[in-house]
């Protein structure tokens, strides 16, 4: 592979780099962090450091030598993760310095619950205008008090149409042609995306908490696992695109991604005709932040239709700002992979598990995983 | 180390300790207490005592299943070791001459590199579109996939590659120091090769495969890494479930069990390994 594809490959970091990362904070862990009502910021001075903690390659390169160009004396350090679970677990676990964190939008609603975040200052953003309306309506955050959405985009799944002539259009396909792809499927390492795509195929809701309807999706999940050959949020894109796998369960902007190298790989990117996920990623301070206004500062930088622009360019994820299509290059604004059209957005579910839910379908996974 | 052997005991022991302490004890007693406490919904500990995580434990056949996975992973991987290792630890403390030194260095080298970084090599070397597929099928030795790859073997073969110097120093410190006119009195009392091998080298050698076993089945029942690099949705060990309650699943109480679970469980099998151990090699040197 070359090194641009693996530049463009990955929301999710490698598996074993976030094993090593993670690994040794579990037991730094006790007490919640303590609740303090933080003033404004406005009229701050804007602090020389900012630490960014975000999936990896989930920023453009350009757009921090832009903001550090604008900001010149500022030192911007990133550092990366690999799930919202992770995040959370190393922010919880006490992790301190991190200033920015890119939670999806169910991650945005345990983090306030949590109270975790620092309630953005609205005044310092005086590009918040620019964003769309319907992404300050979301019911994760209404009216977006503690995250400023990123991008956003749909989970659903990639088939290699030289392997599958007769195309693939439903989890009902993913599911029940799995005998015929034994070891060449691969799903996500994440208990909600499997197992709300399994109650989608059963004709259920993504956050179902139902116990028989839970219980159905574990029998078709330990039916199904014995042809899965790959449980992964990284790899998948690569063994896709060389052809080690035959479908591969995944997020969109990753098809995409495959799809822009030359040549483009035989691989088309579904999203299920029973319905899917669809996330929101947001940009959230925290509030341990030790440069509150600098986060501001940066968030309002992004949030500049030119810099969305590039940031679309580079994550092939669909940006929620209008005013920025003039600045996405590619066709990735006529792209049904990034912008699915209305009639395929309806059949779409953000992920909201209920406590009870997300324990069952953590119990779930582990079982099947197990398997 | 004169003045050394002067110091008192208590301040020989004052580093160790302390780092035993802050380091094992400490983060110990945090998983027991925590086995004991109840989780709160989306992560964290709620302070209040329950047995509940060890009653799901002792339900749990996801725990039992796992457990057993790992228990194969690591016994084959201790087992190949041991096969692997000993011919080379012979012939290092016996035959290998002036090659000695230069060959016990090469055994550390690739240690100089991340295990990380040696066990994502095994997937480019051993991938389907990797170099040993590609010299097979021209060689016509190989039609289709390799598929080697995100299996059991594929496991063993990176989980012994990383663990195969752990044995093999033991094994070579207890040969180097094998009394070598024992096996020239079982020669002249008439014992053949294999009957020599196994009545005087075996059990003479039997602490340095004891510790050397130990070494590489212990770490292994802990390793995650390697299967999940290589081995594909078929590599879930009690490693990585101990991690995925931790962190994705965010119920550290079970996780903590869990853990505990696998001390206890090892402790027992490390008891018993260790007097089986004992009787084998006292019968041996009985006889």
């Amino acid at each position: 592979m070359t090194e641009n594809f693996m530049r463009e490959l990955s929301r999710r970091d490698f598996l074993a780099l976030s094993a090593v990362t993670t690994g040794g904070l579990l037991l730094a862990a006790c007490g919640a962090p303590a609740a303090v009502a933080p003033a404004g910021l406005a009229g701050k001075p804007v602090e020389n450091e900012l630490n960014i903690y975000n999936w990896s390659q989930y920023l453009n390169p350009d757009t921090l030598k832009q903001f550090q160009a604008a900001h010149s004396g500022m030192t911007v350090k990133q550092d990366t993760y690999a799930s919202n679970e992770d995040m959370l677990a190393k922010i919880e676990g006490g992790a301190k310095g991190y200033d920015i964190v890119v939670p999806t939008g169910y991650m945005v609603k345990i983090m306030i619950e949590k109270n975790l975040l620092y309630p953005i200052d609205h005044s310092l953003l005086t590009n918040y205008s620019h964003l769309d309306s319907r992404f300050t309506q979301s019911g994760y955050d209404f009216g977006n008090k503690y995250s400023i959405p990123k991008d956003w985009g749909t989970t659903g799944f990639g088939f290699r149409k030289d392997k599958i002539r007769q195309g693939m259009t439903s989890w009902k396909d993913f599911f029940e042609m799995a005998p015929h792809f034994s070891g060449k499927i691969s799903v996500l390492d994440g208990a909600n995306e499997v197992i709300g795509s399994t109650l989608k195929y059963l004709g259920h809701s993504y956050n179902s908490d139902s116990d028989q309807e839970l219980s159905a999706a574990r029998d078709t999940l330990l039916k199904f696992k014995p042809h899965v050959g790959h449980i992964d949020s990284a790899n998948y894109k690569t063994l896709l695109a060389n052809g080690d796998l035959a479908y591969s369960m995944g997020w969109n902007g990753d098809f995409a991604a495959i799809l822009a190298l030359t040549p483009s790989p035989p691989v088309q990117y579904v999203i299920p005709s029973e319905g899917s996920e669809y996330w929101v990623d947001t940009w959230a301070v925290l509030r341990t932040a030790p440069d509150p206004v600098a986060a501001h500062t940066f968030i309002n930088f992004i949030l500049d239709p030119k810099i969305e622009g590039l940031e679309a360019n580079y994550s092939y994820y669909a940006n929620p700002e209008s005013d920025a299509t003039p600045f996405i290059t590619n066709g990735i604004p006529k792209d049904p992979t990034v912008y699915p059209p209305q009639s395929e957005l309806d059949k779409l579910e953000s992920n909201k598990p209920t406590p009870k839910g997300q324990r069952m379908r953590d119990q779930i996974f582990a079982e099947f995983k197990a398997a | 180390m004169a003045r050394l052997a002067k110091l008192p005991a208590p301040l020989l022991l004052a580093p160790a300790a302390f780092w035993y302490l802050a380091f094992f004890v400490v983060p110990i007693g945090f998983i027991a207490v925590f086995s004991f406490l109840t989780s709160a919904d989306f992560g964290g500990i709620s302070y209040q005592l329950s047995l509940e995580n060890y009653q799901r434990l002792a339900q749990s056949s996801v725990f039992l299943k796992v457990f057993a996975n790992t228990l194969w992973m690591a016994a084959g991987g201790t087992a190949l070791c041991l096969l692997v290792g000993f011919p080379l630890a012979y012939f290092l403390a016996t035959r290998a001459g002036r090659w000695k030194n230069l060959l016990l260095v090469m055994l550390i080298v690739p240690f100089w590199t991340s295990s990380l970084t040696r066990t994502y090599a095994w997937l480019i070397l051993l991938g389907n579109h990797g170099p040993l597929a590609s010299v097979l099928t021209q060689m016509h030795l190989l039609h289709g996939d390799l598929n080697f790859l995100y299996s059991y073997s594929a496991i063993l073969l990176g989980v012994t590659y990383n663990y195969l110097p752990l044995m093999i120093f033991p094994l070579y410190v207890s040969l180097e120091r094998l009394d070598k006119r024992l096996i020239e009195a079982a020669k002249d009392l008439g014992a053949g090769r294999w009957r020599t091998f196994r009545r005087v080298t075996v059990p003479l050698t039997m602490p340095g495969i004891v510790i050397g076993s130990l070494l590489v089945f212990i770490p292994l029942m802990g390793e995650y890494l390697v299967p999940s690099i290589l081995g594909g949705a078929r590599s879930f060990m009690i490693g990585n479930l101990i991690g995925d309650e931790f962190i994705s699943a965010h119920d550290w109480a079970f996780g903590s069990a869990l853990a505990m679970g696998v001390i206890l469980i090892l402790m027992v099998l490390i008891t018993i390994y260790f007097r089986v151990a004992r009787r084998v090699t006292s019968a041996e040197l009985a006889l």
